[in-house]
């Protein structure tokens, strides 16, 4: 057994059955072993797109998500994939072919150093020097990508490697499951972290969960739910938070930037603000210093460097956050808290929830977006997967859908990848065959990676695009106007092509929408198709997201909608 | 704020540029820096003096993620535990 059918076995083994890739020189020997294997290899036109959908097929199962490519600019192109699943979190493993072991540093065809160039991208990396080194490798980065705080790892094969005989050549998997792993970071939470939090709670009037990404990564949304019903706290939600409460009535949203205007009010009042696996992101934040500025926090996290990274905690408990929220929860119940404290403030809450929540109408007969994507959340399953790619309709997907669990809701929130959509929508699909997929995306952000409408056709993958089109890069107009004087610069797609026979080229079926009457037509014809489809809807060029907190300003200056 | 600091780190291919990256980019500029091997076979001591207008602990909690830093100790002595320490020793 040679290095890659070696590899190939031990993916299998580990449970891997889909990989996301594209093929090369100096990765042909992977290949020619994955045609005697079972796995399923699934062609995407362009590395970037093999790399988002191994990222979109984690994100939205928990599983490892893996792509490979060949060196050179194969690896290259994988390093936005990379990065999207660094700064996000999500577990996926790298595969890429290298020039033979005796070539590298000499400048070799197809010959970069991507080791050394995916340093600040991935969690941990490899670049194999024996044969017999492979089992070892590749069960300690399936374990490292999975396990604690999630995140991609890479492992670079020369050639030779690849071909070399292995000397033990039977499998051993590893030990983990490859589904994030629920325990592995075993709880730290010690009893007087948990009496400080529980003293803080009962001291508190005006106490508001902040809810992030990583309860979701940590399996912990039940656990997260139990605690806010029982307490009775509100909660807001970062972009990568939102599902994570349900629909519990005092979830007042995402807050932030683009945040819901009770989410940013009641964080600027709360007094206590207790962070559930957010990490104090900029877009979240606002102005630093003015973000919960009358509030003592409490950070549970699983990655101690996030604690007191930008705001600092009074008591930070680190540990798996399910294992925490347990505890919290126990600790909780036992008490038999009074939480009678602080229903004034949950009331007030809720009042701030209906008085700012969303408007739909809107003068005139043009498709207003808002209302298109709240009635697509309605109108769709509730376990129905949205990917969004990132610009104008990412935020209003944010603002507009409701979902059940944060694993419905693939946005690319760290890199703010334009292009994510379509291949994270791909990944979701072949990881959940009978779900509904979702692709939201805008004209500027499709393009980016439109070459996987052939891999949609070629899988026959029942995803659903829903593309907004402006006919400009719409998010970066919008700043043009806010903050640099109507001085538009590169932002004008008005020479978009036919986007309903583009679709169409690539074998899929479209249909396009302009008036307001259309809209629940329109995507009624959407979610009924069973085959790939497009539906193509024109929006007013010059329609905003609202509100809008500025760049460096406070949540509460938040900007709004100046009506004609 | 200057701040020394030694760390036990397994010697694999990248480590000592994975660890200055991160030392680089958390915001931290190098003052003075030894690496020497370890007598534990197969480990680096990498003695690092640096400098910053942030926190010590913004670097320290980024350093101990890595895969190959076993243990850091500041030069008040207090000793931290590499985050993967267990499963790499």
């Amino acid at each position: 057994m040679n290095g890659s059918q070696y590899l190939v076995n031990a993916l299998e083994a580990n449970g891997i059955k889909t990989l996301f890739g594209y093929p090369g020189g100096a990765i042909m020997p992977v290949y020619d072993a994955l045609v005697d294997s079972e796995i399923e290899h699934i062609l995407c036109r362009h590395e970037q797109g093999a790399a988002l959908a191994a990222d979109g097929y984690a994100r939205s199962s928990g599983k490892l998500g893996v792509c490979i490519a060949t060196s050179g600019p194969g690896a290259t192109n994988l390093i936005t994939g990379l990065a999207n699943a660094y700064l996000d979190s999500i577990p996926v493993l790298a595969i890429t072919g290298q020039v033979a072991s005796g070539l590298i540093g000499t400048d070799a065809f197809q010959e970069v150093d991507i080791l050394g160039m995916t340093f600040a991208v991935v969690k941990q990396s490899y670049l194999v020097e024996d044969v017999n080194d492979l089992p070892a490798i590749i069960n300690e980065a399936m374990s490292i990508a999975v396990e604690g705080r999630p995140g991609p790892v890479l492992i670079d094969i020369p050639k030779d490697i690849q071909l070399n005989r292995i000397q033990t050549p039977v499998v051993q998997p590893s030990n983990v499951s490859h589904q994030q792993s629920i325990h592995s970071t075993a709880s730290q939470v010690s009893e007087l972290e948990v009496k400080t939090v529980l003293e803080l709670l009962a001291k508190a009037h005006r106490p508001l969960a902040y809810v992030g990404g990583g309860v979701g990564i940590a399996e912990a949304e039940s656990e997260l739910r139990s605690f806010l019903q029982s307490s009775q706290i509100p909660a807001v939600s970062t972009l990568k938070g939102l599902g994570a409460t349900g629909n519990y009535h005092l979830n007042l949203g995402m807050l932030g930037m683009h945040g819901l205007k009770a989410a940013n009010f009641a964080v600027q009042e709360c007094d206590l603000l207790i962070n559930f696996g957010a990490r104090f992101d900029d877009r979240a934040t606002g102005k630093l210093n003015q973000f919960a500025p009358n509030a003592q926090v409490i950070h549970f996290d699983t990655d101690v460097a996030e604690v007191n990274k930008l705001k600092a905690a009074y008591v930070g408990v680190i540990g798996h956050l399910k294992s925490s929220l347990e505890r919290l929860n126990q600790s909780f119940h036992q008490m038999q808290f009074d939480n009678a404290r602080w229903i004034a403030w949950s009331n007030w809450c809720y009042e701030q929830k209906e008085a700012h929540a969303w408007q739909y109408e809107k003068p005139g007969d043009v498709i207003y977006a808002p209302r298109l994507i709240n009635t697509l959340s309605n109108m769709s399953c509730s376990n129905a997967f949205i990917s969004c790619d990132v610009g104008q309709h990412q935020m209003w997907v944010a603002q507009h859908c409701q979902f059940e669990q944060q694993r419905f809701h693939l946005s690319s929130g760290g890199a703010g990848t334009m292009g994510y959509g379509l291949p994270a929508a791909i990944g979701a699909q072949l990881a959940h065959p009978n779900a509904v997929v979702i692709n939201v995306c805008g004209d500027g952000s499709f393009a980016m990676n439109i070459q996987e409408l052939m891999t949609l056709k070629r899988y026959s993958l029942p995803v659903k695009i829903l593309l907004l089109d402006n006919s400009s890069l719409g998010m970066v107009r919008q700043w043009q106007h806010l903050f640099f004087k109507d001085r538009y610069s590169e932002i004008d797609l008005s020479d978009n092509p036919d986007f309903v026979r583009v679709a169409e080229a690539f074998g899929l079926v479209a249909k396009r929408i302009n008036k307001k009457a259309d809209e629940k037509e329109g995507l009624r014809w959407l979610l009924q198709q069973d085959s790939p489809a497009l539906l193509h809807v024109v929006i007013d060029s010059c329609e905003n997201v609202w509100p809008l907190v500025p760049p460096g300003a406070s949540n509460c200056d938040m900007l709004e909608e100046k009506l004609k | 704020m200057k701040a020394s600091l030694t760390m036990l780190v397994r010697q694999q291919l990248g480590c000592l540029e994975r660890i200055l990256r991160v030392v680089r980019h958390r915001g931290f500029t190098i003052n003075d820096l030894s690496v020497t091997p370890d007598a534990l076979a197969n480990h680096y001591v990498m003695t690092l003096s640096v400098e910053s207008s942030r926190g010590i602990n913004l670097l320290t909690n980024q350093l101990v993620k890595l895969f190959e830093v076993e243990e850091l100790t500041l030069d008040s002595g207090q000793k931290v535990k590499g985050v993967n320490y267990a499963k790499s020793a």
